[in-house]
């Protein structure tokens, strides 16, 4: 008896366990994923951007070493890719610590991406937080661009670039998980982040928010842009957003998103000088979709603090309440200007709406089935869009007014 | 065969003994002499001491016999020795030849005694007898005076505010400590001999109107069970009575603190102290018992539960780290942050162990140096302390054999074990941490979560002397919930009701 009491243990730990062992310095640890087109009908460019660990770490031996290995081939799919990279990476490819796909333009704007993007979902390395990132160029030649002066090491660039989001609001969030969601939810856009490192032909000044990837014209060495983003209708792109764009659409969203964003808006007196302000959304929207009638009423109510931060005009719009009646009734014009625009486009242009508004729609039916017989996508082409914002003072910076100036400087 | 020959030889020995144990004294007081002398074996046995003289107020001859070592020499001479031979009162010779004894000899306590083996304890015990010729009964004097340390700190149960009185190695003194801290009339201290060779005897304190009788009994019973020449000290009582020799888990809490024995005996439980021993054992005890310090209480309501917040997070980091550390870095490496594990593979690279021998490397490395620290003569004790870092620290990091990280981890659970305030606590979780460790290398996190079920699971099943080792948080009962946190000192109202106290509220 006692033999047998010994015995079962023992055989637990000697059949059992054990075999997902690996070491962690015997894996390579894939940063970033990228996907292009490949001329084969049944197989894909992968990308690996693999970190070398021992950059940065001093005492490794590893200072003199390259940050990062990119490798690019064509294989089946972007998972099973990675024992054809054993053939030059002498480590087990690891996608646990992956950080973001990118994908060319081109290639996202086919159906083929998709299928071989919902393709990973079986994948259990593949993390659902992995950002998808959309490149104006070729994945492969981005990734390889790609040279942020400032971090060492690769991972830490998307890190921290796509976490930008949840501050500026100057790209929207985009998961894969929310990829997926949007795909199986069909009635709502999904956004990726746009982005390039090329510069692009048609150079614009766009204020502090109205650009493209590639537009801004910014010198320096690092010519990484990621700024808008791409409109993906069930999987597929279909179009862009520039970053004003994409912060409208996230205001536009339910729920309070960005945290603040610095916009400016032209001073309502000084046609010259633009107004900088703080912008935030306290609370979630009021959104209120009527599904009754044959073409759907969506009503959304935005409330909006506003603190100014700056005011180069020099206007009084601080002490002198009616001129602040008077900036506050302009932003609210403004904003609701800019916003009827971008959901004109989105019915008119991309025929779906980027503002997750289905799932408020979906509300007002009992079933499913009444709600899919009621294509919300093909009345949201109609429907009438009432938008109003309600913009709210909070602050007026640390300091009330600026020193005086000069009479004479003034007002001219 | 020579072995055999031992035995033999012993149980001749014992017939003998006990023979000559079982008599009465007799009123010849040289047969007496020549009786006792054989037993402490007095041609040998220079330290057995006869001192004859005539007792010039009785006019009768005596003997007084005792052991040097035990006794206080000068008494002896003083209020013995010179009170018989000098007398020169007329006494009443019609009197009691006891009362007579009890009027010449001025000293503390006297015990007539009518058999030779009571006789031979109270030698035994330092005390002093006188046979007066002709009297079939012998007189013990109490002169015994022991030799041991003063009262210093504890070694083991340090506090910062509180008392500073640790037990010595002497039952009078500790109990005088215990009184002093409790004068309370129900306070008992009840002797139990026990049945063996040297005829040891163990004291039970505890307060009458809370214990729980059948804890006393139970406790009474397992002394008496006992079987062997002789029980020199507490920590060797302490593994005759437990009821799971071979478990890691103590059953009984071995303290030094009289503050702390106090605060127990008004609970309910049984104190049992004896002779030579530094300390003394608690019965029934729980989980919580070895959880706690003294201190814990003397800080206010925040400071106190800061530090069992500390503690928690010691026992869980001395359990768990080394193993933690194996399972994610070989099987759960999408837990670690990104820049975490780029900097673990780096360090790793050019170590030509895996993980989990790495971390054995460290960890026994770090029980030898503990080991070692206790065992070396303290003139050069300082070395270890030199070699220990150098080795663990510096040169196995540079000499590539272990990752820098390794030494965080190894450093940081030594740390927490250290923090665990009993010493059989600590040993235990020193021992079942490598059981830790090697289910985490062979499932990974899984691992580790079956191993604290299975603990959990056991600790569940644990009793001591009747009372579940995890009460009163599970099975439950009426407590102040002095568990993991406490309340604040006014609301400890309730005495733990898993023990039997029989008066449960405080007042």
């Amino acid at each position: 008896m006692k033999k047998i009491m010994f015995i079962i243990p023992l055989s637990i730990f000697i059949l059992t366990g054990c075999w997902d062992k690996h070491e962690i310095e015997e894996q390579a640890f894939v940063v970033v994923i990228g996907l292009d087109d490949s001329e084969k009908e049944d197989g894909v460019s992968v990308t690996y951007q693999i970190a070398n660990p021992q950059v940065g770490i001093p005492n490794t031996g590893g200072e003199k070493e390259v940050a990062s290995e990119i490798i690019t081939f064509t294989a089946p799919d972007f998972i099973t890719a990675r024992d054809l990279a054993n053939a030059t990476v002498a480590r087990k490819v690891n996608f646990a610590h992956t950080k973001a796909m990118v994908i060319g333009e081109d290639f996202i704007r086919t159906e083929k991406a998709k299928k071989f993007l919902t393709s990973g979902i079986r994948d259990r390395e593949i993390r659902r937080d992995i950002q998808v990132v959309v490149s104006k160029e070729k994945a492969a030649d981005f990734i390889k661009n790609n040279n942020p002066n400032l971090e060492t090491r690769p991972h830490k660039f998307y890190d921290l670039m796509t976490g930008r989001w949840a501050e500026t609001g100057l790209v929207p969030l985009s998961d894969l998980q929310r990829y997926f969601q949007r795909i199986e939810s069909k009635n709502d856009a999904y956004l990726a982040i746009y982005a390039t490192t090329e510069k692009s032909d048609d150079d614009k000044y766009g204020n502090e928010d109205d650009y493209l990837p590639g537009q801004i014209d910014q010198k320096g060495s690092s010519r990484t842009q990621l700024i808008g983003s791409a409109l993906l209708k069930d999987g597929v792109m279909i179009g862009t957003l520039t970053g004003e764009e994409t912060r409208s659409a996230l205001n536009l969203r339910s729920k309070s998103i960005a945290k603040y964003m610095r916009v400016t808006y032209k001073d309502p007196f000084n046609k010259k000088y633009r107004v900088a302000a703080l912008l935030t959304k306290p609370r979630s929207n009021k959104i209120e979709i009527l599904t009754q009638e044959v073409t759907p009423k969506v009503n959304v109510t935005i409330p909006l603090s506003f603190k100014i931060l700056a005011i180069p005009s020099g206007e009084n719009y601080v002490t002198n309440l009616e001129n602040q009646e008077l900036l506050r009734r302009h932003v609210e014009d403004t904003l609701k200007k800019k916003y009827n625009e971008l959901v004109k486009i989105t019915q008119e242009e991309y025929k779906i709406n980027p503002f997750n508004w289905s799932r408020v729609a979906r509300k007002n039916f009992l079933t499913m089935q009444e709600y899919e017989e009621y294509d919300w996508d093909d009345k949201y082409t109609n429907a009438d869009v009432n938008i109003k914002v309600e913009v709210k003072f909070t602050g007026f910076g640390k300091q009330l007014g600026p020193p005086k100036v000069d009479e004479k400087d003034e007002g001219k | 065969m020579n072995i055999k020959k031992l035995f033999s030889n012993r149980k001749k020995f014992e017939v003998t003994r006990n023979s000559s144990k079982e008599e009465k004294i007799k009123d010849n007081l040289e047969h007496n002499i020549s009786t006792l002398s054989s037993i402490f074996e007095s041609s040998i046995n220079s330290d057995f001491v006869i001192r004859q003289c005539d007792v010039l107020s009785l006019e009768k001859k005596a003997s007084t016999f005792f052991l040097n070592g035990l006794v206080d020499p000068k008494e002896i001479e003083e209020f013995i020795i010179n009170a018989l031979t000098n007398s020169e009162e007329n006494v009443n010779k019609n009197m009691d030849i006891e009362q007579l004894v009890n009027d010449i000899i001025p000293i503390k306590n006297i015990k007539a005694v009518s058999m030779i083996s009571e006789c031979v304890q109270g030698l035994n015990n330092g005390q002093t007898l006188l046979l007066v010729e002709g009297i079939e009964n012998g007189f013990l004097l109490d002169t015994t005076k022991i030799e041991h340390r003063g009262v210093e700190t504890p070694q083991n149960e340090l506090v910062i505010k509180g008392s500073n009185e640790g037990f010595v190695e002497s039952v009078a003194i500790n109990k005088a400590l215990i009184r002093k801290q409790l004068r309370y009339e129900k306070l008992v201290s009840d002797n139990v001999e026990l049945h063996n060779r040297a005829a040891d005897s163990v004291s039970l304190m505890y307060v009458n109107d809370l214990v729980d009788k059948d804890v006393v009994e139970d406790v009474k019973k397992r002394l008496r069970d006992i079987d062997v020449d002789t029980i020199q000290n507490i920590a060797l009582l302490e593994q005759y009575l437990e009821e799971r020799p071979y478990s890691l888990v103590p059953t009984i809490l071995y303290t030094e603190r009289p503050d702390r024995v106090v605060s127990y005996m008004l609970e309910g439980h049984v104190v049992i102290l004896a002779e030579n021993s530094p300390a003394c054992l608690v019965v029934p005890v729980t989980f919580w018992s070895f959880f706690h310090t003294a201190e814990d209480n003397y800080q206010r309501w925040a400071y106190g539960n800061f530090i069992r917040i500390i503690r928690l997070l010691c026992f869980l980091i001395a359990i768990v780290t080394p193993s933690f550390y194996v399972a994610v870095t070989t099987f759960h490496i999408e837990m670690l942050p990104t820049d975490l594990a780029l900097a673990i593979a780096a360090k790793r690279e050019t170590i030509p162990f895996p993980v989990i021998v790495e971390v054995l490397i460290m960890e026994v490395a770090f029980e030898i140096l503990r080991e070692a620290g206790i065992r070396v003569p303290s003139p050069i004790g300082p070395t270890i302390g030199i070699v220990g870092t150098l080795i663990l620290g510096q040169a196995a990091v540079e000499a590539n054999i272990i990752s820098p990280i390794m030494v965080i981890v190894v450093a940081i659970t030594g740390l927490s074990s250290f923090a665990i305030p009993d010493i059989s606590f600590s040993f235990m979780i020193r021992v079942i941490r490598f059981g830790f460790l090697l289910s985490a290398a062979i499932f990974g996190l899984f691992g580790i979560v079956i191993c604290l079920t299975l603990s959990v699971a056991y600790l569940t099943t644990l009793h001591s002397f009747g009372v579940p080792f995890l009460s009163p948080k599970t099975p439950y009962n009426p407590s102040s919930k002095d568990l993991i946190f406490r309340r604040t000192i006014r609301k400890q109202r309730i005495r733990p009701t898993n023990i039997n106290p029989q008066d449960s509220t405080r007042k």
